[in-house]
């Protein structure tokens, strides 16, 4: 500690060589923050428009609603375009908790579309495309897996809603195909391994979603209700009158065991 | 203490043999280590329909697996860095209460020194190697705790060794290591931030030491300059942008000032302590130009 160079002045150097390196960082992120502040009010009105899929009369207009969503996805990616501007390619995982959630409502929001146009679920690389973004790793600003996948359980929580929204306005066709889809879907989640992460708490709330839709199909089918591909649609309302002998003949226990799954 | 370090240093590779990193995902490619990852996707496989949705999410499957092990991995490694630096920090800290000039302080710089050395040339080296192979960002929170106190037992030990704060280039020439065979330099990347927070807990041991030195008879007067030190520390803290190293920044910040000022209390009990006994100023006083003991030496006179 007997040294000739004063300590004030090596210390005052050793953090001016750096501080300036952390505000031009600081101020990077505020910009990015402005970028992502302008796709995040995109992806809220973009899911106000989504969320008319539960109105009553939605049957009749959901291409109009599908299309609408659509559209408003060109500004998504012009949005996103300006984002992508601003974050150098090796610093993503920088910033990348700016844009993480809103990412993940554009995932919901294209994932659900998909599901909407075509009942089916949508590859990370088909919503990377929609979104505007790249799917690889290795080709710039892309679509993280992690938010993808939260994107999905978002999914499934708005289609148990959906499920539930649908009987009331009379379809009792869609039920079905979202209890298949969310079947599918949860299946594929437990082949993850997930860590104790804020994905794997999100995923442990799939289950209920599942549960809701299960309980649907349960009070349709007892009632008789329940339309599957293949059958001739039923006058809504009627009540099926089950004797003894019908009710446990193979066809509809095999109902039955579907709900206690 | 050779032993000891011994047992860190193959600590990350045993680990790393017994399972978890490099069993799954791209790296599966190597043979060796793909029988487990085989039998995980055969006993799941009659139970589940193989439908587009399985496939794709047996493709996510590997993928999460295998960023999950490589953090995990990293994780390992880091905490292997946390316990040897916090080892060799306690080593320094033995220096207090000791003459800069006696022979144990030299013996326990030169041990730290070496320490140091393994250290960066085992787990940190790891480290290194595999966010070289990767995107060291993604990973940054897996290995920022043990590369935080690396950087406060290198600058504890700099501090000691000249009295100098050790700047953020010199620590990084540390972790840039290269590959004998290979020809290829890989470095672990000391961001300014995980240096700062690094450096933000260096005033706590600052303060641990210079409690000890204040009670030492022959070391006492390094205290005075060792609270300019850290002074000036916690000046330089003050003016980096706000906000800028998360809701870790503020809080330690805090910390750091409550170490500063214990430090000035030390200061201040010798200031007066030898105001009393003493009755013409100590030779050792006039010759610190610092603001703490000046304050003192004014009031003296």
């Amino acid at each position: 500690m007997t040294t000739s160079v004063p300590p004030k002045s090596t210390v005052a150097t050793v953090f001016g060589s750096f501080v300036g390196q952390l505000e031009t960082e600081a101020n990077l992120r505020d910009e990015i923050r402005d970028s992502v502040k302008d796709v995040d009010r995109l992806s809220r009105e973009l899911a106000v428009a989504l969320s008319d899929i539960h109105s009553n009369g939605a049957s009749e207009r959901l291409s109009e609603i599908v299309k609408e969503a659509n559209g408003r996805f060109e500004e998504v990616r012009k949005g996103m375009e300006g984002l992508i501007a601003k974050v150098p390619t090796d610093q993503y995982y920088i910033f990348h908790e700016n844009w993480k959630y809103t990412v993940q409502k554009l995932v919901f929001a294209a994932a659900l579309i998909c599901y909407l146009e075509h009942g089916r679920l949508a590859s990370l690389e088909e919503i990377a495309l929609v979104i505007g973004v790249k799917s690889d790793r290795k080709n710039g600003f892309h679509l993280d897996l992690e938010d993808y996948l939260f994107g999905l359980l978002s999914l499934a929580s708005e289609l148990s809603r959906y499920c539930v929204n649908r009987v009331t306005a009379g379809d009792y066709k869609s039920p079905g195909k979202i209890f298949t889809f969310l079947g599918e879907l949860g299946g594929g989640f437990r082949l993850l391994n997930l860590k104790n992460s804020e994905l794997r708490r999100r995923f442990d709330a799939l289950k209920y979603d599942e549960k809701k839709v299960e309980e649907v199909i349960y009070d349709l089918s007892v009632r008789g209700l329940l339309v599957r591909d293949g059958d001739a649609p039923k006058e809504p309302g009627t009540f099926r009158v089950i004797d003894e002998k019908t009710r446990l003949s193979a066809d509809f226990s095999s109902d039955s065991t579907s709900m206690q799954e | 203490m050779e032993s000891k370090y011994q047992r860190t240093e193959t600590r990350p590779f045993r680990a790393r043999g017994r399972g978890g990193y490099q069993r799954r995902g791209q790296r599966t490619s190597e043979g060796e280590y793909s029988d487990g990852k085989d039998l995980a996707t055969e006993s799941a496989a009659p139970k589940i329909p193989d439908t587009p949705t399985t496939a794709q999410f047996r493709a996510i499957a590997d993928a999460l697996d295998a960023k999950n092990d490589l953090f995990e991995f990293l994780v390992k490694n880091s905490r292997d860095t946390t316990i040897e630096a916090k080892r060799i920090i306690f080593l320094l800290l033995r220096c207090g209460g000791l003459s800069r000039e006696s022979l144990e302080v030299h013996q326990i710089l030169t041990d730290a020194k070496e320490r140091l050395r393994m250290l960066q040339n085992s787990c940190m080296r790891a480290i290194a190697r595999e966010i070289a192979a990767d995107d060291p960002n993604l990973f940054s929170r897996a290995f920022s705790p043990g590369l935080q106190e690396y950087v406060e037992a290198l600058t504890l030990y700099h501090f000691l060794d000249s009295g100098i704060l050790v700047g953020l280039e010199e620590a990084q020439k540390d972790l840039t290591f290269t590959d004998e065979n290979a020809q290829q330099s890989y470095q672990l990347p000391v961001s300014p931030v995980n240096f700062l927070l690094g450096i933000g807990d260096l005033t706590g041991e600052l303060m641990r030491y210079s409690i000890t030195q204040a009670s030492s008879a022959t070391a006492r007067d390094a205290v005075f300059q060792l609270c300019d030190f850290a002074r000036a520390v916690l000046v330089e803290y003050q003016r980096v942008p706000y906000g800028i190293a998360g809701k870790d920044f503020p809080i330690k910040l805090n910390v750091m000032k409550q170490s500063v000022f214990k430090i000035e209390r030390v200061c201040y009990q010798l200031a007066l302590r030898q105001a009393e006994n003493l009755p013409a100023l100590p030779a050792y006083l006039v010759k610190v130009d610092s603001d703490g003991p000046e304050d003192a030496a004014d009031r003296f006179q």
